[in-house]
């Protein structure tokens, strides 16, 4: 799908780029994202006499979708800011407000090279996601390093306070329930009693956060480009925010990208209790395993917000991407999940 | 979304697939087949209704659990609004469309919801809220799990095209 009128966009990249006789010799949409709208382009130019050929990637907000309602300028703004820490990120280029140029926002962005994994369910004991074990192992020290940065970075002084510091004590979680309450509200199941049962047990229960935290929000294997068994860029910043960093460690956990028993590897990569000894060792963050049980049930309310969400833009007539719709159709999973952790926290008190 | 009348889905389905997908499509042949797919949906869409006994079972449960709330609100001596007791009669469900079946079940779901939000703000009265809650939570759990055995397994690698060779 054509972003716009080839020789428009061109002169208007140009002008960005500060170059001239700029073409764009290729451009697609990738298709592995759900949410925001990623496009690759491949473009030639001319700038201080020199023949330039570089890969950009533009992400554009879309219409509707699974995480509305959309602000592109905050992963701009996120991914820029940390152009400044140790956290590896694609380079920002710039922001475009302006709804003429393509209709939509969007942001433009270095194309870093590599590959992204896609993670599916895969029963086989014998399945690999990544085939080499020195790769793996190579990754998932990356895989550490890069979340314990983030968990360490000094989200004051990048700058990044705009996303809302949530203070110490029980604000972290408080505000997250509050968020995704909202968030369920106007997806129209914010009244099914099982969602009712779950928020009013995580407020109950709200844990004390000591320290506020940078938190990535989807850090997974899926959400990093990889090259020569290394990381190179963390990608997907849409659900970045401050709180406790217990959230992103059990995200990591999730079932949903583990590798199938025996192995068990957390995000195909390794197993559960060496990734948390090593989290622990080199970020000097203390994990409490009721704090990892209590933000599990955060996490599958955030996952009952995202698909109704994604459900209600297609019931709503919002996008005409089936994506969404796709997502939503298996709600009943996201629910399953659900009843299955808030069982266990009713149960255990 | 499932929740929505079938009609609906399809309509959306189908605006897509008119849309989106065939002015994309350049074989002649897969684009009358894919027109024919559309003709097909709209077809039958008006003729589709959810299971009923699904959406009454649904119903059963949230009286259930709106009893055990009530019993629990008399014991404390808590005031309850007069549809808490007003819908825990028992329906006739025979006499109903499958649109007015899925309104009832959405407006008990409401009132249970409600429920439970006086539960919470009542809390230090109740004796053990949480042991009621598990309580109603079990209640909920048999249709819980028939819905998700309901749920096919999915193929998102195959939406998202990563499997090229295919």
């Amino acid at each position: 799908m054509a972003l716009a009128d080839n020789s428009r966009l061109a002169s208007y990249l140009a002008e960005k780029l500060g170059g001239s006789e700029l073409s764009i010799s290729k451009e697609w949409q990738n298709t592995e994202g759900w949410s925001m709208e990623t496009f690759s382009l491949d473009v030639e130019y001319t700038k201080g006499g020199n023949k330039i050929e570089q890969a950009i990637i533009l992400r554009r907000q879309p219409v509707s979708g699974l995480l509305e309602p959309y602000d592109v300028s905050i992963e701009y703004r996120i991914l820029s800011a940390l152009q400044a820490s140790k956290v590896i990120v694609p380079e920002t280029f710039w922001y475009e407000a302006d709804p003429a140029v393509l209709e939509r926002p969007f942001y433009v962005m270095e194309k870093v090279p590599g590959d992204v994994h896609f993670v599916t369910q895969n029963s086989d004991p014998d399945y690999r996601l990544i085939a080499d074990d020195d790769e793996r192992a190579s990754l998932a020290e990356d895989f550490i390093d890069n979340l314990v940065h983030i968990h360490q970075s000094d989200w004051k002084s990048l700058g990044l306070d705009f996303l809302g510091d949530p203070g110490p004590g029980k604000n972290s979680a408080l505000q997250q329930i509050d968020y995704w309450s909202d968030v369920i509200e106007r997806a129209g199941v914010r009244a099914k009693p099982l969602v009712t049962l779950a928020v009013n047990w995580l407020r109950t229960n709200a844990p004390e956060t000591d320290q506020v935290r940078l938190v990535h929000g989807d850090y997974r294997t899926g959400n990093f480009i990889y090259q020569h068994s290394h990381i190179t860029s963390i990608l997907d910043w849409e659900m970045t925010h401050l709180g406790d960093p217990h959230e992103d460690l059990v995200y990591v956990l999730g079932a949903l990208w583990r590798s199938p028993a025996p192995t068990d590897w957390v995000c195909h990569l390794l197993s559960e209790e060496d990734f948390l000894s090593k989290y622990e060792q080199r970020s000097g963050i203390s994990v409490d395993r009721d704090k990892l049980n209590y933000f599990q049930l955060l996490l599958d309310l955030k996952a009952v917000g995202i698909m109704a969400t994604a459900a209600n833009a297609f019931a709503q007539n919002k996008t005409e991407d089936l994506k969404p719709a796709a997502f939503g159709s298996i709600l009943d999973l996201a629910y399953a999940a659900l009843a299955q952790h808030l069982n266990e926290r009713l149960s255990s008190c | 979304m499932l929740d929505m009348p079938f009609i609906r889905i399809i309509e959306g389905l189908n605006h897509t697939l008119e849309n989106v997908i065939a002015p994309e499509v350049e074989s002649t042949l897969a684009k009358g087949q894919l027109f024919a797919v559309v003709e097909i949906l709209k077809q039958i869409s008006g003729r589709f209704d959810h299971k009923h006994e699904l959406i009454v079972e649904d119903i059963q449960v949230s009286q259930q659990m709106l009893t055990t709330l009530i019993e629990t609100f008399t014991a404390a001596a808590i005031d309850i609004p007069d549809e808490f007791q007003a819908n825990t009669e028992t329906i006739d469900a025979t006499a109903m469309s499958g649109e007015q079946l899925r309104q009832q079940r959405d407006r008990l779901e409401i009132i249970v919801s409600a429920a439970l939000d006086l539960l919470n703000s009542h809390r230090a009265e109740i004796v053990d809220a949480q042991k009621v809650e598990h309580t109603v939570f079990m209640q909920l759990g048999k249709n819980l799990f028939r819905n998700m055995l309901l749920v096919s397994q999915h193929r998102f690698d195959k939406i998202s095209q990563l499997d090229k060779e295919d």
